[in-house]
């Protein structure tokens, strides 16, 4: 793996902000922002990596800021790479992967409904868990919800 | 019995019929009852379960109180419902069956309308089930009972076909189109079943009057687990309960006609010819019922396909076959 | 729940026949398995394009475990997929074992292995039932609940639960199994095994089940790649990616079975995978029950557990797939993040591609092929 991951730093060096051999076949590591969707590619494109496999990508919030997760596993040397951002609270938009990975798909539309993450250039970006109207994004830490009485809206977000 | 009473109705024709005709219908609403309780029972058993068993001795009353249950029910009529079609869809089906059991010798002389083209009016008279289920499946403003009543329709139709032409090998065969006549050929020349072209005949009957009374493997049109409950879904209560009691009424009638047809109606050693007839149609419901609970059922195109590719050729060859070797 | 636009009652026959009838299959209906609404676009009997509306069960259970400490969040995870209960326990007390660098005795692996596999064996029992009655085989959904009764009354003994088991725990599992357990298991196994070839003789050898399910939904191995389908709907498709051979955990790297693979890609294939994983979990089983140590069953943990600061992931081989946990911990008693990665909610992401082009009365077998369960999807 760590000749894989000397290709990587190679070619994107200052977007690799930091990165971890966790055991003998994953990796992981940290990447701006900016180079998310470009990061993505190439580590499905590489012959050293050949991440075709799209296992998870999910958003946390750090109360300061989101951070975006996503995890890859290449079926031809079995390796796994986990991925790691930041993105900044008040402005959430990033890449989106959907046409790199279509299993990525449905996890960022979640990740729009939960937190409010704009996945740019994704082909549908909707409320996918929550009904279409709901306000608000329940899953951000400052997201707090009033009741409000109405069974098909549930409780409304007070800020 | 009858020849007790026949002479004293026979003074009042027009009330004779009236009497015929009310037995008959009563005996196309009770018939089910048991039909259904067998078919529960056979159910149970093949699916390792018993069946109804509470109501009545060995849950015989279970049908009677589900009957009582849906005569209790509310009316329902979907708003934007074809009031005219979906009023009468079902009793159409009850009709037709009611006719179908007014040409059927239960045994020697008891036939309510003797007529010598009997086999004919039958296959007419089943054309009124399918107008029927299209009549529901249209009138129900549904877009499940529309494709019900639809496939219904293309599967009742492509299945008429075969079915016919079996039924004219035996016609052909035996020389009559009255149904005590290829009784009584039999009971003279033994059953019809053991000479090869009726055995195909009979095949092909089998199969296609599995698909005319809708069991797996050919149910799709009331499919459950796809459309509901296809082009019923919208009945409910009395209604249902007529649509219901006239399918398994039908399945009592198929097999019985099978029975004329191919095993000699009511003739049999020792016991009486009605216990006979009763006896050849529960054996091959029995058989009916043991082919709808294990295999899973075919997708509408493998149906049509089915007949168009297979039966219509094979029934049509066997028809020349049965001509050939049939009546000297 | 997203409302699509009504289709105005005006349109004349000609547009109704150019722009397909839409129908809407369920969430009420009596074979999408839960509460799953598809919006159909048909031609006929063709469909044109599928929708699939979830959220229906949405209880919003990754957001209340970050209200709770580590191991609160246990039992909530039985009401995922609630049909492999066990599967979803083992996910989140592996992750929470990983972030926190706890150690499972020995016995506890076996034990937990056991658990996994009878729980295997009952919910592709499920699976083989509710195939059958969707494809018409009505009788087939008694026999495989009959033996699921079996399975069931097994755990139950263990565990306390029929459905809901809430039985690993970080650290092992809470008690030993009872007395006598081992020789039920072997006794089950046995019968197991002859019921098998009873559903082979009635589903695998009968031609219409065949005819319905060969060539029907076809996945390509490409496509499933892409779209990170896991499970057996990723191995009828020529993938071999089984986590319990990929990535072992617990005791599978001690155990002997094969992971069925096939290339067809149809429903078939799909059907037949989890026929062939039921004889291999059997394997499993004899192995576990015949190499199982003695020894405690839980590393004790404090009263207040608090792990390191990190992210940390498990992943698990569920019957319907790969189903992982993620968690972020900042040091306090309580997660700052789950996720639970659910197989079902990945794999029915496919179901409209697989639907492109397929007949109504397909799209109850492949949506039963895909086999999911709508409490991991909705979570």
């Amino acid at each position: 793996m760590n000749e894989a991951v000397e290709h990587l730093l190679q070619r994107f060096g200052e977007a690799v902000t930091e990165w971890t051999q966790v055991r003998a076949n994953e990796v992981r590591l940290t990447v701006a922002p900016s180079h998310w969707r470009e990061v993505a590619q190439f580590l499905h494109d590489d012959p050293l990596w050949q991440m075709d496999y799209p296992a998870d990508l999910t958003v946390w919030d750090t109360g300061t800021a989101f951070g975006v997760y996503l995890r890859l596993w290449s079926s031809v040397h079995n390796t796994n790479v986990v991925v790691l951002t930041s993105i900044p609270r008040d402005e959430p938009r990033i890449a989106s992967l959907a046409s790199l990975y279509p299993g990525v798909n449905w996890h960022e539309r979640e990740m729009y409904d939960m937190y409010g993450v704009i996945f740019e250039g994704h082909p549908n970006l909707k409320r996918i868990l929550l009904p279409d109207d709901w306000e608000g994004f329940p899953f951000r830490k400052d997201y707090v919800a009033e009741p409000s009485g109405d069974p098909l809206h549930g409780p409304q977000p007070v800020n | 019995m009858i020849g007790a009473v026949a002479p004293f109705f026979q003074q009042y024709p027009l009330l004779w019929t009236f009497v015929k005709a009310v037995v008959l219908a009563s005996f196309t609403l009770v018939i089910p009852l048991a039909v259904i309780w067998v078919e529960r029972k056979v159910a149970g058993f093949i699916q390792s379960r018993l069946g109804p068993l509470h109501v009545g001795p060995q849950g015989t009353l279970q049908t009677v109180a589900d009957a009582l249950k849906l005569l209790l029910k509310e009316d329902i009529v979907p708003a934007g419902a074809d009031k005219r079609f979906f009023y009468i869809a079902p009793y159409i089906a009850f009709i037709s069956t009611v006719l179908s059991f007014m040409v059927l010798p239960f045994a020697p002389g008891w036939v309510a309308l003797e007529m010598n083209v009997a086999v004919l009016f039958v296959i007419g008279v089943s054309l009124f089930n399918v107008v029927s289920i299209l009549m529901a499946g249209w009138s129900s403003n549904n877009k499940y009972s529309l494709l019900g009543g639809l496939r219904a329709v293309a599967q009742l139709l492509s299945y008429e076909i075969p079915m016919v032409l079996s039924v004219l090998a035996v016609v052909f065969y035996t020389g009559s189109l009255s149904l005590t006549g290829i009784i009584e050929y039999q009971v003279k020349h033994g059953w019809n079943i053991w000479h090869p072209p009726i055995m195909i005949a009979a095949l092909i009957y089998f199969i296609c009057a599995l698909a005319e009374i809708n069991r797996t493997p050919f149910d799709l049109p009331e499919a459950e687990s796809e459309l509901v409950s296809g082009f019923n879904t919208e009945y409910s209560g009395m209604r249902f309960a007529f649509f219901f009691a006239s399918e398994f009424a039908n399945n009592f009638f198929i097999t019985a006609f099978a029975a004329a047809l191919f095993f000699g109606g009511w003739d049999g050693p020792v016991l009486p010819p009605m216990v006979w007839t009763f006896l050849k149609v529960f054996v091959m419901i029995f058989v009916f019922m043991w082919v709808r609970w294990t295999p899973p059922r075919l997708r509408i195109d493998q149906i049509l396909r089915f007949a168009w590719q297979l039966l219509v050729p094979v029934s049509l060859l066997n028809l020349l076959f049965a001509i050939a070797l049939g009546v000297k | 729940m997203p409302v699509s636009p009504e289709k105005p009652s005006t349109l004349s026959t000609v547009e109704i026949l150019s722009q397909g009838m839409v129908i809407n299959v369920g969430p009420q209906h009596p074979s999408t398995h839960g509460v799953l609404r598809l919006i159909l676009t048909l031609d006929g009997e063709q469909i044109l394009q599928c929708e699939p509306v979830i959220g229906y069960l949405h209880r919003g259970l990754e957001k209340m475990m970050e209200r709770r400490p580590y191991r609160h969040n246990i039992p909530f995870t039985d009401r995922l997929d609630y049909l492999a209960a066990l599967s979803n326990n083992l996910g989140i007390c592996q992750c929470i074992e990983r972030l926190g660098g706890v150690e499972v005795p020995e016995r506890a692996k076996y034990i937990r292995v056991l658990l996994m596999e009878l729980q295997r064996i009952a919910s592709h029992l499920v699976f083989l039932g509710t195939f059958g009655t969707d494809l018409g085989a009505t009788t087939m959904f008694l026999y495989a609940f009959r033996e699921r009764e079996m399975v069931l009354d097994l755990l139950e003994e263990c565990t306390g639960a029929r459905l809901t088991y809430n039985w690993i725990r970080v650290g092992g599992v809470p008690d030993d199994l009872p007395e006598g357990f081992g020789e039920k298991v072997l006794a089950f196994v046995k019968l197991f095994r002859e019921r098998i070839e009873e559903y082979d003789q009635l589903l695998t050898r009968n031609r219409i089940f065949r005819s319905r399910t060969q060539g029907i939904g076809v996945l390509p191995k490409e496509m499933a790649l892409a779209y990170g389908v896991s499970g057996p709907v990723l191995r009828a498709s020529g993938v071999a990616y089984d986590i319990r051979k990929v990535d072992p955990y617990e005791v599978y790297d001690r155990v002997e079975f094969e992971v069925p693979v096939f290339d067809r890609g149809d429903v078939w294939a799909r059907y037949l995978v989890r026929m062939e994983e039921l004889r291999q979990s059997l394997r499993i089983i004899e192995q576990v029950l015949r190499d199982m140590p003695d020894g405690p069953v839980q590393t004790k943990l404090p009263k207040i557990f608090k792990p390191p600061a990190g992210i940390a992931y498990s992943r698990v081989e569920s019957p319907r797939g790969e189903l992982s946990f993620m968690m972020v911990s900042d040091g306090s008693p309580n997660p700052v993040r789950v996720h639970i990665r659910a197989p079902s909610f990945v794999n029915l992401s496919v179901l409209p591609r697989l639907l492109e082009g397929a007949k109504v009365a397909d799209l109850v077998a492949i949506l039963g092929s895909i086999d999911v369960v709508l409490g991991e999807i909705d979570r």
